[in-house]
């Protein structure tokens, strides 16, 4: 049956007729694993980023089939939901005219297949954050009314109810035969990756501090918002087990990463939450970014691919599925200077511990010492507001690419994982490649060193 | 109040840049061109086994801040020179 035919999806597009072309490059596509089995339903959403309208839907039925396939009818279901995985109500759509299968398309090899296009006589309308679903469709040589089709709600919850790509228990033979549904991945449209378009949304505070002692214990308040109820996401089994939170804070002096979490102990129903982290930070000026993120366990998330819920885009694999994140300010851990200059930058309300009662005609160096704090000691929350505002630039362009590009370039280093190299099974790096390299850099440092020498020669202080 | 009075200054110069700047979006961490960087960090890598990379470019950064700290002198310099009754 057209099940087995189909079995091979490896990509998709809707061009739309307002100029909105969205699709999953072969490239990408092929890093997608192959579906096999005809009995799997799996099941495609996209989300529109802007309003318009479309005629058109283009997908990629890779590898369908063998040869003498070519030519066969293919169509499109299209369902315009409300939300996603969680949708109540769609309205559905089935593309008037069909596209045929090119003879390139039963071909193993990626670079012969191509899209293959079916059509609504009229343009269908979409607005931005509609969630659609689309599945590929044989209509066996028979126009397909909407009568014919089931109920798209209660067969596709049902499929997503018995897990991430598995067998449609209750879709009946009949209609399994008469529509196969052989669309591959849950993909989200647009640059792939966190935030994505996810109808979810956490806002985290600036933090709080509780750094009244000399300690370095560092308290942070984070109050966060959910916009969508993610405590369901535990019970489907194809969606993340748990939410939780993770908070990674980045020493912006010396580099050093400290992660935390993720915490699937917090409150993950819709609306406003507060989560408390206590650690021990060394004195130095921080930043820290705060994420919600999914568990995935068991879930056969695909190799190559990420769980962004409630799509899966294939830029990186991961067991966990970042769900949205949101960056907090920098901010400062100065306690330690408690001990050397009496204050703590982190208490509004302790600054002037510096400063000495003992001001008076016979101790005036008291005196002195409270004018010179006066003069001189920033007000915690002058500092505080220079930090924002720091961040605030740190964040627009063009010197946030600045500040990016920066921090990525000092995080390059020569233990990253090579682009390329050399076979091991061919000695080149141990009889050649080291030796020359070592002799090049000796070569390099006499050079400069003599030319260095020289350039001092011409110096004229 | 010096070091109060310094901050607000800066605060305000930078809260006048932010505010011409206050159409744009603020820059999404992971964007093209931190990840150019971070795909070059591959390329560095895997070049560096074969050839010393990392020995040309601490010649040149080492280069680079001499010849700075040079310019640097004789602006100074230059500058000292103008004042009055200097030579």
């Amino acid at each position: 049956m057209l099940g087995s035919i189909f079995g091979l999806l490896l990509g998709f597009a809707i061009r739309a007729s307002a100029a909105t072309i969205i699709e999953v490059t072969p490239e990408q596509a092929s890093t997608i694993p192959l579906q096999t089995s005809s009995s799997n339903l799996w099941i495609p959403a996209i989300e529109f980023q802007d309003t318009g309208s479309f005629d058109t839907v283009c997908m990629i039925p890779g590898f369908a089939g063998s040869p003498g396939s070519e030519g066969i009818p293919i169509g499109y279901y299209l369902w315009q939901v409300d939300g996603w995985p969680s949708f109540t109500e769609g309205t559905f759509y089935v593309t008037d005219n069909y596209g045929s299968l090119p003879a390139g398309n039963t071909s193993s090899d990626p670079a012969d297949w191509e899209y293959v296009c079916a059509t609504f006589d009229t343009p269908i309308a979409y607005n931005a954050g509609d969630a659609w679903l689309i599945a590929v469709i044989d209509p066996g040589g028979t126009a397909i009314t909407s009568g014919d089709v089931p109920s798209p709600y209660s067969n596709i919850q049902t499929v997503i109810n018995d897990g991430f790509l598995s067998s449609p228990t209750n879709f009946t033979a009949s209609k399994t035969a008469s529509y196969d549904f052989v669309v591959p991945l849950i993909v989200s449209l647009g640059t792939p990756g966190p935030p994505g378009p996810v109808p979810t949304s956490i806002e985290i505070t600036y933090p709080t501090f509780a750094t009244s002692t000399a300690s370095t214990t560092f308290e942070t308040t984070i109050d966060y918002t959910i916009g969508t109820d993610l405590s369901g996401f535990s019970t489907t089994g194809e969606l993340p087990d748990d939410i939780g939170i993770e908070i990674i804070i980045l020493d912006n002096f010396s580099g050093t990463q400290y992660t935390y979490g993720p915490d699937y102990s917090i409150d993950s129903s819709t609306g406003a939450h507060t989560y408390t982290l206590e650690v021990e930070l060394p004195q130095s000026n921080y930043s820290m970014t705060a994420s919600l993120v999914g568990d995935y366990g068991s879930i056969p998330v695909p190799d190559g691919c990420e769980p962004i819920p409630p799509f899966v885009t294939c830029t990186g694999s991961q067991d966990e599925g970042r769900l949205v994140t949101d960056v907090v300010g920098g901010f400062s851990v100065v306690n330690g200077l408690y001990d050397y200059v009496g204050f703590d930058y982190g208490d509004p309300n302790s600054l002037l511990g510096l400063a000495t009662t003992t001001c008076s005609v016979t101790q005036l160096g008291g005196c002195v010492q409270n004018a010179l704090i006066f003069a001189f000691a920033p007000a915690p929350d002058v500092l505080k507001r220079f930090q924002n505002t720091w961040q605030q630039i740190q964040n627009k362009p063009p010197f946030g690419y600045v500040f990016q590009t920066i921090a990525a370039l000092r995080g390059m280093n020569t233990d990253a994982e090579p682009a390329f190299e050399f076979p091991d099974s061919i000695p080149f790096q141990d009889t050649i490649f080291d030796p020359f390299r070592t002799g090049l850099a000796a070569l390099l440092w006499l050079v400069f060193g003599v030319t260095f020498v020289q350039r001092l020669g011409k110096i004229h202080i | 109040m010096i070091t109060n009075a310094l901050l607000n200054i800066l605060i305000l110069f930078l809260n006048g840049i932010i505010a011409l700047l206050s159409s744009r979006q603020d820059v999404l961490p992971n964007n093209d061109i931190t990840n150019a960087v971070l795909t070059a960090d591959g390329y560095y890598s895997a070049m560096n086994a074969y050839f010393p990379v990392d020995t040309i470019l601490a010649i040149v950064t080492f280069w680079l801040l001499f010849e700075f700290l040079y310019f640097g002198y004789k602006l100074i310099k230059w500058a000292y020179s103008k004042v009055p009754g200097i030579t």
